[in-house]
């Protein structure tokens, strides 16, 4: 792609592959990235999820080139870049904290990137004027970043990391500061961006909502690796371990027994998920969409029932005292203290050592 | 059959931005404010003690600086014969000390600042960027002038400026490098306080990302953020050059201080004319410098 190019923002090539293979960052004697592999397919859209720690946005600086790997490889259509600068990898960036500079009104933000690669004067304001409009600002390119809400200048950032078409799109948590109902517009803003223009992306996030409704698909890590990676529709059925399960949506976790290829949860009998697994005691995965109220089964006693508009979601106490959400219809519902049976609707279940 | 169940966290499905109510914000807006500004009443009694205790003083310099001969009958002449007598060629040989000591200091503030751009603002903006945990560090270390009596300092001096003076000889402008160490808290403070302002790493490294050397960073980047600290940080350094005495005068330096004090015995008019003056130009420094500083604000950048 040529630095200096005129062609309009939205015909653009698509972005680039990007491999990590065996990244290890340590930071003196604490180990953030263990040997990370992860391989991008140009024009791939990758959420990074996990918990706080678990190294998701040490891989994305390294990438970046913010952050110098301690060993592996950072290959970008098949070059290696861990020792080329960040200022030089072609990467765009938006950071988590809002990153505008504060002397620099929104147009001359996102003009930086074409500034610092040289593109004349008037190209790179209209391109500029052009990038800010496909994220819906070309009215407030005069204002300053103390002029703009949270969601203007995460816009803004996202235009001014968009308007050097970049090989490959870093998005540092950049809902995160904002409040719910901008945080759900502008995510379906940049994944409608990223689809337009085809670039690789990768998205770093704690939120696996977030995660879920914007990605083609979503490596889970945890403590330096990536655990496990792939469509979310994948990883919400079949996660292949209980951390994948706990943290990708909401699980309960039950007792059960495993006698061959069959567990035996709730007094049924499920095939394994995750494959043949040692006879005895183990628990089992169950999501709450699972399990049904139903006329007969499991007796329970209904504690708490919850309204989340397009469904409710009943906490319950099994004889032995453990508690169990289900999810069900709105219009089902159930007084605290009522007595209930429970019903298991899934055929296979997941199952870890107890 | 099951045994004990629990359940792993999830975020809620759903979730509401709650508004401020407007009842609770009037409330607030009523309640006393403890703690808080002073009243405007009370702003402008204060405003008012302070110019006076201020003025005074001033006021007091420049009448004497006005007088004119003796009292007859009681009665004090004014003029500005005293003011003009500076600059009469025929009171050169007089006000030469004078006038070079006043040079001297100037180019000491010069070197000064230079040292406080030169040194201390790329140390502290690598500190910042790359070394954060030595931030304490140079805090303390920029800090101690402040705590230590400058005759305790000039004792420590001494010693090392007979090796000053073999390298770079006796001339007045050597006296920056004891400034420099002297004006440290007072330079360091206004920078720290803009950087504390701002995400220095973020934004060095949002634009790093979009292509800038670490040149582009610091010149289009961090100094213009920085410009307000930078300013009052130069000022200040200026003000305090200006009105150090001590040391200038045990390492027999002639400058406009010394030479003020030894005009003073001589012609105490001139003396506090320049005094005036002085002060004059400290005034005139800040509001160039405030204004420098706000400006910045609202200047477009331009690249």
């Amino acid at each position: 792609m040529s630095l200096v190019e005129t062609s309009p923002i939205r015909i653009t090539a698509p972005g680039a592959a990007v491999e990590l293979v065996g990244v290890v960052k340590d930071y003196g004697s604490q180990r953030a990235l263990s040997g990370v592999d992860l391989s991008v397919k140009p024009g791939e859209f990758i959420a990074l999820l996990g918990p706080s720690g678990c190294g998701k946005t040490t891989a994305l600086r390294a990438l970046a080139g913010l952050e110098q790997v301690t060993e592996g490889h950072i290959l970008i259509d098949g070059t290696d870049v861990v020792n080329v600068p960040a200022n030089r990898r072609d990467i765009g960036m938006v950071f988590q904290s809002y990153s505008l500079f504060p002397h620099m009104t929104a147009r001359e933000n996102v003009e930086f990137g074409l500034r610092m690669r040289k593109v004349a004067t008037a190209e790179r304001q209209r391109r500029a004027q052009e990038t800010l409009a496909l994220v819906g600002l070309e009215n407030l390119a005069g204002r300053y970043a103390h002029q703009l809400s949270g969601g203007q200048q995460q816009r803004v950032a996202l235009a001014r990391a968009l308007v050097t078409r970049p090989r490959v799109l870093l998005l540092d948590e950049p809902l995160s500061a904002l409040d719910a109902k901008v945080r759900v517009q502008l995510r379906e803003e940049i994944r409608r961006i990223q689809t337009d223009l085809k670039i690789t992306t990768l998205f770093v996030t704690h939120d696996q909502e977030e995660a879920l409704a914007v990605a083609d698909r979503v490596a889970v890590m945890r403590d330096g690796n990536i655990e496990q990676i792939g469509t979310p529709e994948e990883l919400y059925t079949a996660p292949n371990s209980a951390f994948v399960a706990n943290f990708v949506g909401l699980s309960n976790q039950i007792r059960a027994d495993v006698d061959g290829n069959l567990a035996t949860v709730l007094g049924k009998r499920l095939t394994l998920i995750n494959g043949p697994h040692p006879d005895g005691p183990v628990i089992a995965f169950v999501r709450p969409e699972d399990l049904v109220i139903a006329k007969e089964g499991i007796a329970a006693t209904v504690l708490t029932s919850s309204f989340l508009g397009s469904l409710r979601r009943t906490q319950l106490r099994l004889a032995d005292d453990s508690i169990i959400f289900v999810q069900h219809d709105v219009s089902d519902q159930f007084q605290p203290g009522a007595g209930v049976y429970l019903k298991l609707k899934s055929k296979s279940v997941l199952v870890g050592p107890r | 059959m099951s045994g004990r169940a629990s359940v792993a966290p999830m975020s809620p499905q759903l979730s509401a931005v709650s508004a401020q109510p407007s009842a609770a914000r009037a409330r607030r807006q009523q309640s006393p404010r403890f703690g808080a500004e002073p009243s405007p009443a009370a702003r402008r009694i204060i405003l008012t003690v302070a110019a006076v205790i201020f003025l005074i003083p001033i006021v007091a310099m420049v009448e004497f600086s006005l007088r004119v001969g003796q009292p007859v009958n009681g009665v004090q002449g004014y003029g500005v014969a005293h003011y003009f007598a500076v600059f009469d060629p025929a009171n050169g040989s007089m006000y030469r000390t004078l006038f070079q000591g006043i040079g001297n200091s100037l180019t000491i503030c010069a070197i000064t600042v230079l040292i406080v751009l030169v040194l201390l603002l790329p140390t502290m903006l690598l500190v910042e960027l790359k070394f954060p945990r030595l931030r304490r560090v140079l805090e303390f270390i920029c800090i101690i002038p402040i705590t230590i009596p400058s005759i305790v300092l000039v004792v420590g001096f001494v010693p090392v400026y007979h090796t000053v003076v073999r390298v770079f000889g006796s001339a007045p402008w050597t006296l920056a490098f004891a400034v420099g160490i002297i004006v440290l808290p007072y330079a360091y403070r206004p920078i720290a306080a803009n950087m504390a302002a701002l995400d220095l790493v973020v934004l060095s490294e949002a634009s790093r990302s979009l292509g800038a050397g670490w040149a582009d960073v610091f010149r289009l980047i961090l100094l213009p953020n920085l410009r307000r600290g930078i300013f009052s940080a130069c000022f200040i350094t200026i003000a305090v050059v200006l009105g150090e005495y001590t040391i200038a005068s045990f390492l027999s330096r002639n400058v406009f201080q010394t030479s003020l004090v030894l005009l003073k015995s001589t012609d105490p008019y001139v003396a506090v004319i320049f005094a005036v003056l002085a002060l004059i130009f400290g005034f005139v420094l800040l509001l160039i410098i405030g204004r420098l500083g706000s400006a910045g604000r609202n200047r477009k950048a331009s690249l």
